[in-house]
Formats: structure tokens, sequence, C-alpha cells
């Protein structure tokens, strides 16, 4: 069941937050969430994530309704990384990614060789026993996705994973994530702001496709969506090779298209304004996290 | 190798100080030796880890849920609600109830049970409602707090001088002299609000990574949080009515442990609770033996020597 579990979302609502959104996904799919800010990107996977429930209209997973489903039997299917992460600074990264396999029945010393295990599988088991208030924002990026990866669910749902990260960072995040999804055949349904990095997930581009190599990506995954979000509502879920996207994308964030798709997924001088500008250090400790 | 060192330090630390505590200057008392020891202070010893145990645990458990470093029992109006029945029944001069011809229950406890009862119920029924936020239950544990104030400032008013000296002495806090009957009353629900926060480790550890976090791995918030207040709500109301509010403890040791050792949240839980223990019986040690022939409250120790270490803890501490 793991692996061929479909996640639908049926004509659903968020008081004004969501509107009638209707949406499927299926599975070893990746799917990218685009759209301004306050479309209700962080909303949609908040509620995917079973966090709030829809005031309308249901999510179904296979056959089961999310909201009937109890916390531990969400957390076997869907995975989540929240875009700014309400962490102690005092915490340790051994500490957070073996909690994360809360819902694995087993030893804690055994949660604690997993936990290293997905940390070296991020490149950061060197950092297990640091303080996360001491750690950059990359290195926090990759416990986190260790973290992620540790509740060994099939559908991951990724916020912004990109964010407040230097281009380096964010191309060793998107690799970490490509690697995740083709290895353990998962869905991907990630939000971003930057389809440049769409490449990094191990999905042919058309202007990057000669390059390819270079990045040493594996086959392409069947089924690659980009889904556009504005004011609350779907605007479009296309192909990412459908012919009409680069007008739809323009539509949307009502920016040519060249700026926000360029040939390399490394041009800073391209970034979209809103990534530039958003260079705040991920926020840890008194802080709330903004809806949106 | 960092838990087998805090959890051996622990043990030892725990088994020197109930040792100490029993046989400080016991023969002193020679021929009733054998009577004060397993009389006065086995029980009282028992009591006094049991009780240091329980408030540790909690605060520990509340600092975690609330991701608050300041939240203790006090800051959601348990001790308030303790206070104000412990006060209530001391101004109404009630004795007690009649459980068996040999165990009369003090009103003054049966009353800081209750009032710690009716306030944790109250702000369980906020942390009950769909969506409520965890600082949303924090500010009705304050406005309770501060309505119990007022209502034992009233009563205070009122109140003829035996009451105020009697209810001033109770706000202290003391290990008391109980047989063994009302330490076996009060070891279920001590034993079970440890138990409990200890047994739950894994699922509340989690809110130290963030509320909707803690969810999305599968923890169950609201029954947690729930499970939290109802086994604080036990462990503060009982210890309350025996020994009344003994300030402190209950944040004062968490953040100590945190300081020394730091452990990861699941561990700080159990932690607590050894040291917890050792400290508020070392504590009451001293309370009994500084003066010679006088008891001093346990509450002005645990402040005195407590309040002095957190200070230079959090003064010498080191940032990154």
């Amino acid at each position: 069941m793991s692996e061929g579990t479909q996640l639908r979302v049926e004509n659903v609502s968020l008081s004004d937050r969501l509107q009638n959104i209707e949406l499927s996904f299926s599975p070893g799919s990746i799917q990218i969430v685009i759209g301004p800010n306050g479309a209700g990107k962080s909303t949609l996977l908040r509620m995917l994530a079973g966090i709030e429930e829809p005031s309308q209209g249901k999510i179904y997973l296979g056959k089961k309704c999310l909201t009937k489903l109890s916390s531990l039997e969400k957390a076997a299917y869907l995975s989540w990384l929240p875009q700014r992460p309400y962490l102690q600074k005092d915490l340790l990264p051994i500490d957070i990614v073996s909690a994360a396999r809360y819902r694995i029945k087993e030893r804690t010393r055994i949660a604690q060789k997993k936990a290293v295990a997905y940390l070296e599988s991020t490149g950061c088991s060197h950092l297990a026993q640091k303080n996360i208030g001491s750690l950059s924002g990359g290195e926090l990026q990759r416990v986190q996705i260790a973290a992620l990866l540790a509740q060994e669910a099939p559908i991951l749902l990724v916020d912004e994973p990109g964010n407040h990260l230097d281009p380096l960072g964010q191309k060793q995040t998107y690799e970490l994530l490509a690697k995740a999804v083709q290895q353990g055949s998962k869905t991907l349904i990630l939000i971003s702001h930057d389809l440049r990095l769409a490449p990094l997930l191990g999905i042919p581009d058309e202007t990057a496709e000669n390059t390819s190599t270079s990045l040493g990506k594996p086959s392409c995954p069947k089924e690659v969506n980009v889904i556009g979000l504005k004011n609350a509502r779907l605007e479009f879920c296309e192909r990412i090779d459908a012919p009409q996207l680069p007008q739809q994308l323009e539509n949307l964030y009502q920016l040519p298209y060249s700026s926000l798709k360029s040939s390399s997924p490394l041009a800073p001088q391209f970034m979209l304004t809103e990534q530039s500008t958003a260079s705040a250090s991920p926020e840890v400790i008194g802080e709330r996290k903004g809806e949106g | 190798m960092r838990e087998y060192f805090s959890t051996g330090v622990g043990v030892a630390f725990m088994v020197i100080s109930a040792w100490l505590s029993l046989h400080w200057d016991l023969q002193a008392h020679s021929e009733l030796s054998e009577f004060i020891f397993w009389q006065m202070r086995v029980p009282r010893v028992f009591m006094g880890l049991l009780i240091g145990g329980t408030l540790s645990v909690v605060g520990a458990a509340f600092q975690i849920l609330f991701q608050n470093p300041l939240a203790t029992p006090s800051t959601v109006g348990t001790t308030a609600g303790a206070t104000l029945g412990a006060l209530a029944s001391l101004a109404l001069g009630w004795s007690g109830v009649q459980l068996s011809s040999a165990l009369i229950l003090p009103s003054v406890a049966l009353f800081s049970f209750l009032g710690a009862l009716l306030a944790s119920g109250l702000v369980v029924a906020v942390a009950l409602r769909p969506g409520a936020r965890m600082e949303e239950v924090l500010l009705a544990g304050i406005a309770i707090t501060l309505a119990s104030g007022a209502l034992a400032q009233g009563i205070h008013a009122i109140a003829d001088a035996r009451t105020l000296f009697l209810s001033s002495q109770w706000a202290l806090g003391q290990l008391p002299q109980l047989g063994y009957q009302k330490v076996l009353l009060a070891v279920l629900p001590l034993g079970l609000c440890c138990a409990l926060l200890i047994g739950k480790k894994r699922s509340i550890s989690s809110f130290a990574m963030g509320e909707d976090w803690a969810q999305s791995i599968g923890v169950s918030t609201r029954k947690t949080r729930v499970l939290i207040l109802i086994a604080a709500c036990l462990g503060v109301g009982t210890s309350g009515a025996l020994a009344g509010p003994i300030a402190f403890v209950g944040l004062l040791v968490p953040h100590l442990i945190r300081m020394t050792f730091h452990p990861s949240p699941a561990r700080l839980l159990p932690l607590s609770c050894l040291y917890g223990a050792s400290f508020l019986c070392l504590t009451d040690l001293l309370a009994r033996e500084v003066i010679d022939g006088r008891e001093i409250p346990v509450g002005v120790f645990t402040a005195l020597i407590g309040a002095p270490l957190l200070f230079f803890a959090v003064a010498r501490r080191q940032h990154f």
C-alpha cells in the first residue's frame, strides 16, 4: 500500500485561504507548487500534512479520508518539512532526526543508529552532536532533510527548501531531495519559487538537457507537474513539458518567462527578487511562523 | 556515554541524599533512634523523594510542552488553585474528613487538591478546544493564577490572625510528617503522574520541535497536551495538598540538568525526576537540621539554594 498510495484533493476550501482546490497526485510523481506570496501554498501543504483540516471538501489518501486517520497513520504516509521550523537552540541533530522516527516503534538506541545513517545520507553525520543553534542555514537544512527522510513516509511535503540558502546550499538541497525521490521512489510535493532549480531534481529541461550528465542525474521520474496557485485559487496544473506552461507562468507572476526559467540552475543574477530579499537566517526560537 | 554518566551520577546522588537524610544525627536520639528512623524519617524521606521527583518532572514537561523556559505548574494555575483551596479551608476552619477510624484526610489537603483540580480543569478545557494554541493555554493559566491570587488576597483581608499565620506557613511549603497510611494514599497519584510523564517522554519531547512538526511525525498533540495537564494536576495537586506549594523545584531542576548534562528533551524527563527527588530530599534535611529543635519550611531552602545555583548557571553559560 505504501508505494501505491494516491493523494487526492477533492474540492477543498479552507476559509478564505484556499478555495475549491481540486488536485490529484499519483504515486512516484513530482509536484512543484508555485505562486506568489500569500497564494496559499504553505496552507495547502499544511493541509496535506494533516496539520490543518479543510473547512470544506475532502482529502483522500488512497481510499481513506485524511481527517479520519490518526496522527500516527498519517505520519506513515506523509512527511512534512516546514518552511521555518520552530526549534529550540540546544537540540542536537541526532535527537531531532531520531524523534522524526516517532511512528516507528523501536528502541532509542536503534532510532539513534538510524538517525546517524540518515544524517550520513545527507552528508552531515559529523554534525550529529552539535547544537543546532550553531549550525549554518545549509547545515540545518541538511539535518532537516535527514529528519524528513528518517520518517520513512512515501510522500514528502517540502515547503520552500531553498529559502534562506545561498545558491550552493540550494543546489545541494535539491540534489538531496532528488536522490531521495529517485532511490526511494517517493512522491515529492514541493513548494518552490524557482523553477530554474527543477533540473536539479532530475527533471529533463529543454535547455539543460545536454548538461544533465554533469549533474549526475539518474533517469527522470514518470510524471512532473507544475501547480500554480494565486489568491487562494488553483490557476493551473500542467506537466512540466506542456507547451502552454510558459504562458501560464508569465500570467501567474506577471513577469517575463525568461526571468523565471533560465538555462543555468545557478544563476544568482536571475533569481526572483523574492528569493534574494528573503535572506533572513532560519528562525530558531521565539518567532511564530507566518501563514501563506 | 553522556546518558550513562548523567543517570549514574543521578542515582548516586539520590542514594547519598536519602542515606544522609535517614541517618543524619540519628545517634543523638539513642533510645528512640529506631522509632525515629522507621516511623518518622523513612516515610518523610520517601515523601520528599516522591514529591521532589513529581514537581521536577512536571516542570520539565511543562517547559517542553509550552516551549517556554519559564513554564511551571505555577504558570498554568495549578499551584494558585491549590493555594486558594488550602486558604479557603483554613479560613472555614474545617478539620477534615474521616476516611476510616484511624485515617483523617485533612480538609486543607482535600481543598487544595480540589482547588488544583478546578484550576487545571479550566485550563484543560481551553487546551481541548480544537485548534487551541499553546500560548492561549498559557495565557488562560495566567488569568486563572491572577484570579485565584485576587481571591486569596480577599480571604486574607477578612481572615483572623490564626488563619493568616497558618496560611503563610502553608504557603512556604513543608514536607509533612505522615504515617504510612497517608504515604500510601499519596503514592498512587504521585507515582501515576511520574509514570505517565516519563512513559510518554517520546510524545512530550517532540513538542520541543514545535507543535505542528510534532503532529506531522505522528504525535497526537491534543491528547498529549491533555495527558500532561491531567498528570500535572494529579501530581501537583497531591503534592500541594500534602506539602504546600514548594517553590522553585519545578523550575530549577530541569534547567540545572539542561545546563549541566545537555540531555535530549526525552531524557530530560526521567533525569528531572531523579535529580528533583534528591534535591528535595537534601533541602529537607537542611530544613530539619539547620536550627536545632526547630524546623524551617523546606520551601525557604529550595529557593535559598536553588535560586543562586540557577543564577550562576545562567551567568556562566557559554553562548555559541
